[in-house]
């Protein structure tokens, strides 16, 4: 038994292999290591996603890891490449990126040319940078085949680096394979290695194996016959079998190819482009430029003592970690942004910092913000910097093409998001594999609606009416818990943008992403992280389109020169009285409901207040249960104190209460005795736990730390809770505070300047949390002027006018028509411009539109202006034909049908079909007479009744929201033509009724009404579908009058 | 009777006209106030299954009900629409003593909900039944205000020209007919005004009268009862070139024939000729039947035959071969095959021969199964496997594989192998097959192909579940 052979499995696909390998990387390589093997090469088909991965976990475990790819050629040659050095590596990812860029997304092209450019032959000396294993497989025993041709072509080219694959199956060939596996390498001179072609790491894997396999070619599993392989032979096997199937000299070869493969991820080392530094400069001195000229702006009379003391620890710090072309870049990203007038701003950890402020990568400056410039990037914790850029969402486009245009392609992509299979996808997919029964497959899909966790078998199956016990159900329940988390393939990351000095090819492949004009390359953000390379995130933020926007037309309307974010007044009490009372529709980020209900208790006074409203309200705090707590403190109702004085020092300016993420870490620090490295690990573990796992050490470590320095139990459980709530989203106070800023410069637009911030978030749909009939009634509700779209006098964006007091009045644009082109739109304001339309053929013919667009334009109302009412303005235009060359006037008619006048109700709903919104009156005050007989109540009238009465109140279903803190329960918003209504259904009506909860457009619901310092709720007890009555509205005019 | 009226249709009874054209002569017009044509539609309510004695499931089964029923009253049915049928009823009413007592009678065979409506022109009645106005309108005159307030929707014309319609405000049929032609016809285009014009009776609008799908069927009644079997193929003769004629026709062939053979004092026979492929020639149904006919065990003299063909069948004719059978390599069995399996199948019985179809499975008791003829589609669309079975395999099976005695060394090692007492020697192997764990047939097998010492061979394998029992599954020729 001691006389184990030496192995090395140098064929072995993940499943980054989509659909193909079944098993995780790290599966992998932890059963390598627990088998003895030498060593494990991940040769993913033309990819290298999950190599990181597989690194990550081969360093732990110890065992040597080989980089490689499994390639067919065009001509079927197969083949795994692997990579011995530094250049193989290169030239292995410059072959998959030359394969994956020449064909469509998720797949690839190579040619036996594309191989010869790309992997270097063996030099002189026999030493070389990649070595080809051949993989002819069966090939060998046809005799029609030109096997020997291919091996032929190989060798004469890479001779020493080049072995045959032997992978012995127990196909009931083996023997044969072997045989002529052996003859053919004698002629070609080349030896044989034994390879496993491994698909999973044990033979347990086979069912998720033959699943995947059918799934990939859309049949059953029953359909899939020889498709799917004859036995599991392919996964890693014990050493002892291997000796008995493979001769002893090539299971030898394996331990020696691997011994020539030196290659280790960690010699990467990744160089931010150079050219942004020009002749007679370093680095350090340009950017050290860059900031003291930044600095002159931001302060004219020269820094302040602590902001100069604060630039030089900060330049200290990036010099010496070297990080300062990654500086370099985002200045220059911002600069350009800049340059076109597109408005942008940094966050994240390096983002709030003295340098970042003086680049203009943010707005927030120490005088406004000392707390936050204490932390910068931490040394010790050897943690990347990071700083996403905002920009304008519908200009960020614009800033990636400059980056890619700048850099060029071949240096400058996308990182890539992997796509998992979830729970529902995982049933899905299996459900058609195994071909189960329709009824139980809805059955499945129902039972996990709205279900989230780690594994499926916290879903309460038993209530959905599945018998977990039924074969067929356990066979698939089984295989959807190993499917979950299996990568499904690459897509796009946001906007995190890699950039590199040299080709970015050879540091990692690049390949074709679903959108045309974009590539990704095929690491993630965590791989990116785990390689220390640095990425610059370019992400698009609606509310900054909708800024510079509104900054534009205050400008405009009231002749004066722009606002900037900088130059917004920094403290106006009256703004915060407005968002005191909650009157933030169309406020960033303290719009949504949770929201709303905080800012009456939380009471904001000063900007750090809206910095921690911001963050308060996220799954964090909420789920550690610190909300609450800090909201006493606020209040004076509960005495501000700290467990001990280390803990003061970290919380001293959340009031003793944890709330943003980085205090979270700090207290592991210094309250559970973390290592700042530690603490650093915990972050990612955080990030990645939901899709990876691995927080439970931490945990334990956390608690037991907190014991011994005598936390109580409970504030430690607290704490991780709150660790747990951050893995959805976590919150750095560095993001909020970049957030805060433009909540604050909103609302302040929002107070000063109404009509233009409407007309802004108008004109920069679809963003935020209100739809366009929400936020006109909130603007008129303030006493703005709105005015309807009129081929007359819109533009196509929404613009002021000079209302009836001077003041500026909201006239709506074209783009508020729903079905009219942009284009169209475009023509009409050209051809008005020219001479105003008399008539709508004039306008058609000028405008040069189509019948159709006339229709859109004459049901949206903007052709009041030519006809008596809605009806004959459409009888007009539904008989428009463009003008004929010859003659003109061909296309006019006399007779004008007496139509019937539009009733309120029809014009109401017209209203709401083309625009959405009506500026007429509500449709519920229309149903409002039935509605009152059926005694439902009207928002308005809530504000009379006791807390605790019995109420019905009915209305438009305006937001549905299932927050994930939330347990289950629904928010509902009914809106009627009194105001709002708040409504809470939990979990057990909400299933019950789930078709109303879905579906209804108006809905009524009977209930308790909650009245908890200002704010309303209705607790429903039933709900219920009143769509119909729009409908009889909508279509039976008659019936109604 | 105005009850029954009221109970069927909503209106009272328009003048009925029994009596008054009892006294008008015969051969008069209709009274000048009647329409010509009377149209009854027959509309499936939204539940199509609450008709409990209409066979629920498809709209076409229930239609072609509705147009049998129909047929008991006009020959003039016409199909409107996947789920409405039309009577036209004016050439009835006389049959039936008057409209009142053939409207009974018709209700009597609609039962609700199954919404009915008598119109002039067939558009109108369907209209009418469709927005479930019972209703009875037999004078044009009267027409034109029953649809006015009728919602357009039940016109059924694309959302997008009801959406067009009603931003003019124009709701009801009424509003719509309201409106000047000229303008109209450029509004909706004249196919729309046309239907209009057809609707109000503005225009002709024939209807292509309903015909069922044709059958072959015919009997054949000898002049004295014979049990000889020579004489009843002779009498069917006829009958069958008369088959051929019809299908030749309509190039039509057809895989199902049914000959019944009634007998004066036992239950009739039936045999039933299936043929692999569709057939149409006189002379091959006489063959098959004559191999059919002399296994079929007769009751009694036979009084009268019946033929019937199934559905009618596209068939593909071929030419035949330039060269017979053997000559200069002309292909040989390909085109006789099909008459050759019809011959054994008629006369063995149909279920006596069956084909082997090769199956894309890596389990090899289930890499062939039996396909029965006339081939189905499925059958038909076999795909050969994606790629061949690992190493050789016997060309038939062991139903259920056999245990071998095993003969175990002091160890427990498997030392002999044997096969009815013979010992078997492993010649190569293993071929390792695992495959089916999603329908419970599960197989975890080595196989090995070994030889007994008088030299046969034999397909062996190992069970790689718990038993690790082994078993011989097939011997190879």
């Amino acid at each position: 038994m001691a006389a184990l052979p030496e192995y090395a499995e140098l064929h072995a696909l993940s499943n980054f292999s989509f659909l193909r390998g079944a098993s995780h990387a790290a599966e992998l390589v932890g059963h390598a290591h627990e088998l003895g093997y030498r060593a494990l090469a991940l040769t993913d088909e033309c990819s290298v996603a999950g190599v990181v991965r597989a690194h990550a976990a081969a360093k732990e475990a110890g065992l040597p890891f080989i980089v490689g790819a499994e390639f067919t050629l065009e001509c079927g040659l197969q083949l795994v490449v692997l990579a011995a050095t530094r250049r193989g590596y290169g030239q292995l990812c410059q072959l998959i990126t030359r394969g994956r860029r020449a064909a469509p997304k998720g797949a690839y092209r190579l040619t036996r040319a594309d191989l010869a450019g790309c992997i270097a032959p063996p030099a002189a000396d026999g030493t070389a940078d990649c070595l080809l294993l051949w993989r002819p497989g069966e090939l060998l025993l046809d005799a029609a085949a030109d096997g020997l041709a291919q091996g032929e072509w190989l060798a004469a080219r890479h001779g020493g680096a080049l072995w045959l694959g032997v992978a012995l199956l127990r196909s009931g060939r083996d023997a044969a394979l072997l045989a002529a596996a052996l003859a053919v390498a004698a002629r070609l001179g080349i030896r044989c290695v034994a390879c496993g072609d491994v698909h999973m790491h044990e033979a347990a894997r086979r069912p998720l194996q033959d699943a995947l396999a059918a799934i990939r070619h859309r049949v059953t599993l029953r359909e899939a016959g020889r498709r799917l392989f004859a036995n599991g032979e392919r996964h890693l096997r014990p050493r002892a079998e291997l000796a008995r199937l493979y001769p002893p000299e090539l299971l030898a070869e394996t331990a020696a190819i691997a011994a020539r493969c030196r290659f280790s991820l960690d010699e990467l080392r990744y160089e931010y482009p150079r050219e942004l530094v020009p002749e007679g400069h370093t680095p350090a001195s340009w950017l050290r430029q860059l900031v003291e000229e930044g600095a002159t702006v931001r302060w004219p009379e020269g820094p302040p003592p602590r902001a100069r003391t604060l630039i030089e620890k900060e330049l200290d710090l990036i010099a010496a970690l070297r990080y300062e072309p990654f500086f370099l870049t985002v200045h220059d990203v911002v600069r350009f942004a800049r340059g076109r007038g597109i408005l942008c701003q940094g966050r994240g950890s390096a983002a709030n910092s003295v340098v970042c402020y003086c680049l203009g990568v943010t707005a927030t400056g120490p005088d406004r913000l000392e707390m936050l410039f204490e932390r910068f990037i931490s040394k010790e914790r050897d943690e990347p910097p990071d700083i996403d850029v905002d920009f304008e969402h519908e200009r960020r486009e614009e800033v990636i093409q400059y980056i890619y245009g700048k850099y060029g392609r071949d240096r400058a992509a996308l990182a890539a998001t992997v796509i998992t299979y979830g729970a529902r996808s995982a049933l899905r997919d299996l459900v058609r594999a195994l071909d189960i029964d329709p009824a139980a497959a809805r059955a499945l899909v129902h039972a996990t609606r709205g279900w989230r966790g780690h594994s499926l078998r916290t879903v309460r199956w038993d209530e959905a009416g599945i018998d977990t016990g039924e074969p067929a159900m356990a066979r698939l329940l089984e295989l959807a818990e190993l499917l979950v988390n299996v990568p499904r393939h690459l897509s796009q990351h946001v906007g995190g943008f890699v950039i590199s000095e040299g080709p970015l090819a050879e540091l990692v492949p690049v390949e074709n992403a679903a959108m045309a004009d974009r590539t990704v390359i095929q690491w993630d953000k965590d791989d990116l992280e785990d390689l220390r390379l640095l990425k610059v995130d370019v992400l698009g933020l609606g509310m900054l389109t909708a800024i510079r926007k509104c900054f534009g037309l205050v400008a405009d309307f009231h002749r004066e020169e722009p606002l900037t974010i900088a130059t917004v007044p920094a403290e106006d009490p009256a703004v915060y009285r407005m968002i005191s009372r909650a009157d933030t529709i169309g406020v960033f980020q303290i719009e949504s409901r949770a929201q709303m209900s905080m800012l009456p208790r939380l009471k904001p006074e000063k900007y750090y207040d809206l910095v921690i409203e911001v963050a308060i309200v996220r799954p964090g705090p909420i789920q550690g249960d610190m909300v609450h707590p800090y909201l006493r403190r606020r209040a004076g109702i509960e005495d501000v104190t700290y467990p001990s004085d280390a803990v003061r020092g970290v919380l001293g300016r959340t009031l003793g209460v944890p709330i943003f993420q980085e205090q979270v870490m700090k207290l592991a620090e210094v309250a559970a005795g973390f290592t700042p490295g530690e603490a650093d690990q915990l972050r990612r573990a955080m990030a990645a736990w939901k899709r990876r796992g691995g927080i439970e050490r931490f945990e334990q470590k956390l608690l037991a730390g907190m014991r011994e320095r005598n936390y109580t139990e409970e504030f430690a459980q607290r704490i991780l809770a709150q660790i747990r709530g951050f893995s959805d989203y976590g919150f750095p106070e560095a993001h909020a505070a970049s957030f805060a800023l433009l909540a604050w410069v909103s609302a302040w637009l929002k107070h000063h300047h109404p009509a233009a911030f409407t007309a802004a978030l108008l004109n920069s749909q679809p963003m935020g949390f209100y739809q366009p009939a929400q936020l006109l009634r909130d603007v008129r509700a303030h006493g703005v002027a709105v005015l309807p779209v009129d081929v007359r006098a819109s533009d196509v964006d929404c613009t002021l006018e000079a209302g009836e007091g001077g003041g500026p009045a909201l006239r709506l644009g074209l783009r508020c028509v729903h079905s009219l082109t942009a284009a169209a739109g475009e023509r009409i304001v050209a051809a008005r411009r020219a001479a105003p339309f008399d008539s709508f053929r004039d306008l058609g013919n000028r405008a040069r539109l189509a019948r159709r667009d006339l229709e859109v334009l004459a049901a949206a109302g903007a052709l009041a202006g030519f006809d008596e009412h809605r009806h004959l303005a459409f009888w007009s235009v539904a008989g428009y034909l463009p003008p004929l060359p010859a003659a003109p006037d061909a296309a006019q008619e006399a007779a004008r049908p007496l139509l019937r006048v539009p009733t309120e109700a029809e014009d109401v709903f017209a209203d709401y079909r083309a625009l959405g919104f009506t500026l007429g009156r509500h449709p519920l005050a229309l149903l409002r007479g039935r509605l009152a007989a059926a005694r439902i109540l009207a928002a308005g009238q809530l504000d009379a009744m006791a807390s605790g009465s019995q109420v019905r109140v009915a209305g438009l279903v305006t937001a549905r929201q299932r927050p994930a803190t939330s347990s289950g329960v629904t928010f509902v918003t009914l809106e009627d033509e009194s105001g709002q209504v708040n409504v809470l259904v939990w979990r057990r009506l909400g299933e019950k009724r789930n078709d109303v909860l879905v579906n209804a457009r108006l809905m009524e619901v009977r209930g308790e009404l909650q009245r908890e310092s200002d704010v309303t709720h209705v607790i429903a007890r039933d709900i219920a579908d009143r769509t119909p009555l729009i409908g009889a509205l909508h279509f039976g005019g008659h019936d109604f009058h | 009777m105005n009850s029954l009226q009221s109970l069927l249709f909503d209106p009272p009874a328009p003048a009925v006209p029994a009596r008054a054209r009892r006294a008008a002569p015969p051969t008069a017009l209709p009274e000048p106030r009647e329409a010509r044509e009377l149209w009854l539609a027959v509309q499936l309510g939204g539940a199509a299954g609450a008709v409990d004695d209409l066979p629920g499931e498809a709209f076409p089964a229930a239609l072609a009900v509705l147009v049998k029923r129909g047929q008991a009253f006009t020959p003039r049915v016409a199909v409107e629409s996947s789920d409405a049928v039309l009577l036209e009823l004016a050439g009835s009413r006389r049959l039936f003593g008057g409209l009142e007592q053939l409207l009974r009678a018709l209700r009597a065979a609609f039962p609700r909900p199954l919404q009915l409506a008598l119109a002039p022109t067939p558009l109108a009645a369907v209209l009418l039944a469709r927005a479930g106005r019972n209703c009875c309108i037999t004078s044009p005159a009267r027409l034109m205000g029953r649809l006015a307030p009728l919602p357009l929707v039940h016109l059924r014309w694309p959302e997008e020209e009801l959406a067009r319609l009603g931003g003019m405000g124009i709701v009801t049929l009424g509003e719509l007919l309201r409106l000047p032609r000229a303008g109209l016809a450029r509004r909706i285009g004249p196919e729309r005004l046309d239907e209009l014009d057809r609707l109000t009776g503005g225009r002709p609008d024939p209807r292509v009268r309903f015909a069922p799908a044709p059958r072959f069927h015919e009997c054949i009644d000898p002049d004295h009862e014979t049990i000889d079997r020579e004489r009843l193929l002779a009498l069917l003769g006829p009958a069958l070139a008369r088959l051929e004629e019809f299908l030749r026709e309509r190039q039509r062939g057809v895989v199902a024939l049914r000959l019944r053979l009634h007998h004066r004092r036992a239950m009739p026979v039936c045999c039933i000729l299936r043929c692999v492929v569709p057939e149409y020639r006189a002379a091959r149904f006489a063959a098959l039947l004559a191999a059919r006919l002399e296994s079929l065990a007769l009751a009694g003299p036979v009084r009268r035959m019946e033929l019937a063909a199934g559905r009618l069948r596209r068939f593909l004719a071929a030419s035949a071969p330039l060269w017979a059978p053997g000559e200069h390599g002309g292909g040989a069995m390909a085109a006789q095959a099909p008459e050759f399996l019809q011959t054994l199948m008629a006369r063995l019985g149909e279920r006596a021969v069956h084909g082997v179809a090769q199956v894309d499975e890596h389990r090899p008791e289930r890499e062939s199964r039996e396909v029965w003829f006339p081939l189905s589609v499925a059958a038909a669309r076999v795909v050969p496997p994606a790629s061949p079975a690992g190493a050789a395999r016997p060309l038939g099976l062991l139903a259920v594989p056999r245990p071998l005695a095993v003969i175990r060394d002091g160890a427990g090692r498997v030392s002999r192998l044997l096969l009815q007492g013979q010992e078997l020697t492993l010649l190569s192997g293993p071929e390792r097959i695992e495959s089916g764990w999603w329908d419970g047939g599960e197989v975890v097998r080595d196989y090995y192909l070994a030889r007994t010492a008088d030299g046969a061979r034999w397909w062996i394998f190992r069970e790689g579940a718990a038993t690790r029992g082994w078993f011989v599954h097939g011997c190879f020729a």
